[in-house]
């Protein structure tokens, strides 16, 4: 054990229980109820939040986790989506090639958009297909 | 002529897909600081964007600024910037040297004659006609104005091109100077720090990259999207602030409970940056979170501020700078405000002592004895 892990950090009960998680729960549950009545989706940027050391780990426990977890694996490094245990907010996490976080949001829609195939992305496939199925056929 | 490639052009000719490309945008969204509900429009502008030539030019400065930049800890929106954009000089950086430097800078500067994005890191020197700092024998004043005559905008990287920073700190011995003292007709923001927060530095070049402009500034020309909150407004021992606790040495029972640094000096009443959210290496931590106080080093005049560790009475700020709550909660905690402590203040200012924060304690029983 290092002396770093003996010099005791605290972070703040002060104005009782964690304030910025519970400030946070209440802005997800207006998104929330906004997601289910209008059907518009909304996200929150974790990183512009001002976050106490331990509010972050309160905050994903107090979220839980849901029934699905998903991964992107693109060429700027993976995006891990995972449903938290409130269907319709999503914990999304992108991080970079050295798997260092890049951007964090809570997003409150029925899928993150990620997770959708992209109409750019299908043509190109099609467009592959088409051709695999011409050199079969041409053989 | 060729029409210039988009970045949308170059990143589909590299086999990227919409799926990296829509997580691009949101890395991007993130780094210039907007809301969330901005990525579509981001993806939308960037798609369309042409890459811009830039011309990073080193003054007085101590590397630093360029340091932090290329140690963003974010290296997917390091490669986006860096792939988007054509970096044409940058001393330290670039493989060519000497002569062939500065025949580059000199071609890019004529290619792209009024469309080049000028950065800039250090203070310029005046006195004696700016021998104090010159590079191929031309001094920074000359390759200053040569270089921003031909720039769409300038970006003064740091708290030296900023602010003066430390050279234009007393005595100033060379005569530095601001950028923004010396270009008055071109646009020009100042990212100041010193160094600067990384994502702030690469976040208004996104913005820059995305809109084609420079993103809107508070009135010391800083981007409001990361200058728009006090380091104390933003701070997560702020509510200790409010209810009057405060660390009164770096050991003792408030330190080790992590109470607010005011009387130690810290300076996040009077400091507007990003550090509080954004944090520091990789967003591991910020000085006040390490237990120190805030220097104050995106302010202009922080070297010469009288003190690291001299507590901030409420007159050096305006009075609109600190919110009601935290004027009523600092004089309720007694929080160095007292008319002995100014007085303390003034004469040490005079004679550049060191007051400590015990000194500047109100100290009523000693007064009334006397």
């Amino acid at each position: 054990m290092s002396g770093l892990d003996e010099i005791r950090v605290v972070a703040g009960e002060a104005g009782g229980m964690r304030e910025n998680v519970r400030a946070i729960l209440h802005e997800i549950e207006t998104l929330l109820g906004r997601l289910l009545e209008t059907g518009e989706a909304s996200a929150i940027d974790i990183r512009s939040l001002p976050l106490m050391p331990g509010d972050y780990g309160a905050l994903e426990s107090a979220l839980g986790s849901g029934e699905i977890s998903a991964e992107f694996h693109g060429d700027s490094g993976p995006t891990v989506m995972t449903e938290t245990g409130i269907p319709g907010i999503w914990w999304v996490t992108h991080f970079d090639q050295d798997e260092e976080v890049a951007a964090e949001f809570i997003e409150i829609t029925m899928v993150p958009e990620i997770l959708l195939s992209q109409q750019e992305d299908i043509r190109d496939g099609l467009e592959d297909l088409r051709q695999r199925l011409a050199a079969v056929d041409n053989h | 002529m060729k029409k210039q490639p988009t970045l949308g052009d170059q990143l589909r000719e590299r086999g990227i897909s919409r799926r990296t490309f829509l997580k691009l945008c949101a890395v991007a969204t993130s780094a210039m600081a907007l809301p969330p509900a901005m990525i579509p429009r981001v993806a939308k502008a960037l798609e369309k964007a042409p890459r811009p030539s830039v011309i990073y030019l080193s003054f007085q400065e101590c590397t630093g600024c360029l340091e932090s930049l290329t140690r963003s800890h974010d290296p997917t929106l390091e490669s986006l910037i860096f792939n988007s954009i054509s970096l044409d000089y940058q001393e330290t950086l670039q493989a060519a040297s000497g002569t062939a430097a500065e025949a580059a800078r000199d071609e890019a500067m004529k290619k792209f004659y009024g469309k080049y994005l000028l950065l800039v890191d250090g203070s310029v020197p005046l006195k004696d006609n700016g021998i104090y700092s010159t590079i191929a024998g031309q001094t920074n004043i000359e390759t200053l104005k040569k270089a921003a005559a031909g720039a769409a905008a300038v970006v003064s990287v740091g708290t030296c091109a900023s602010f003066g920073g430390i050279p234009y700190a007393k005595p100033n011995p060379t005569g530095a100077v601001p950028i923004s003292d010396l270009i008055k007709d071109k646009p020009v923001i100042n990212i100041s720090g010193c160094p600067p927060i990384p994502v702030v530095i690469t976040g208004v070049l996104a913005h820059y990259l995305t809109f084609g402009e420079l993103p809107a500034v508070d009135s010391l020309g800083r981007p409001t999207a990361f200058f728009g909150d006090s380091i104390h407004d933003r701070c997560y021992r702020r509510p200790f602030y409010d209810r009057g606790k405060f660390a009164e040495s770096f050991d003792d029972e408030g330190a080790r409970n992590g109470w607010c640094l005011f009387r130690l000096g810290c300076k996040g009443p009077t400091t507007h940056n990003a550090c509080a959210t954004t944090k520091w290496n990789g967003g591991v931590s910020f000085p006040i979170e390490s237990g120190h106080p805030c220097l104050g080093c995106s302010e202009p005049n922080f070297w010469d501020g009288g003190g690291f560790y001299r507590a901030l009475s409420t007159t050096t700020a305006p009075l609109g700078v600190i919110s009601g709550a935290a004027i009523a909660a600092g004089a309720a905690g007694g929080a160095a405000l007292g008319a002995a402590g100014r007085r303390k203040r003034a004469v040490a200012k005079r004679e550049h002592h060191v007051v400590t924060a015990d000194e500047l304690k109100p100290k009523k029983k000693k007064e009334e004895q006397s």
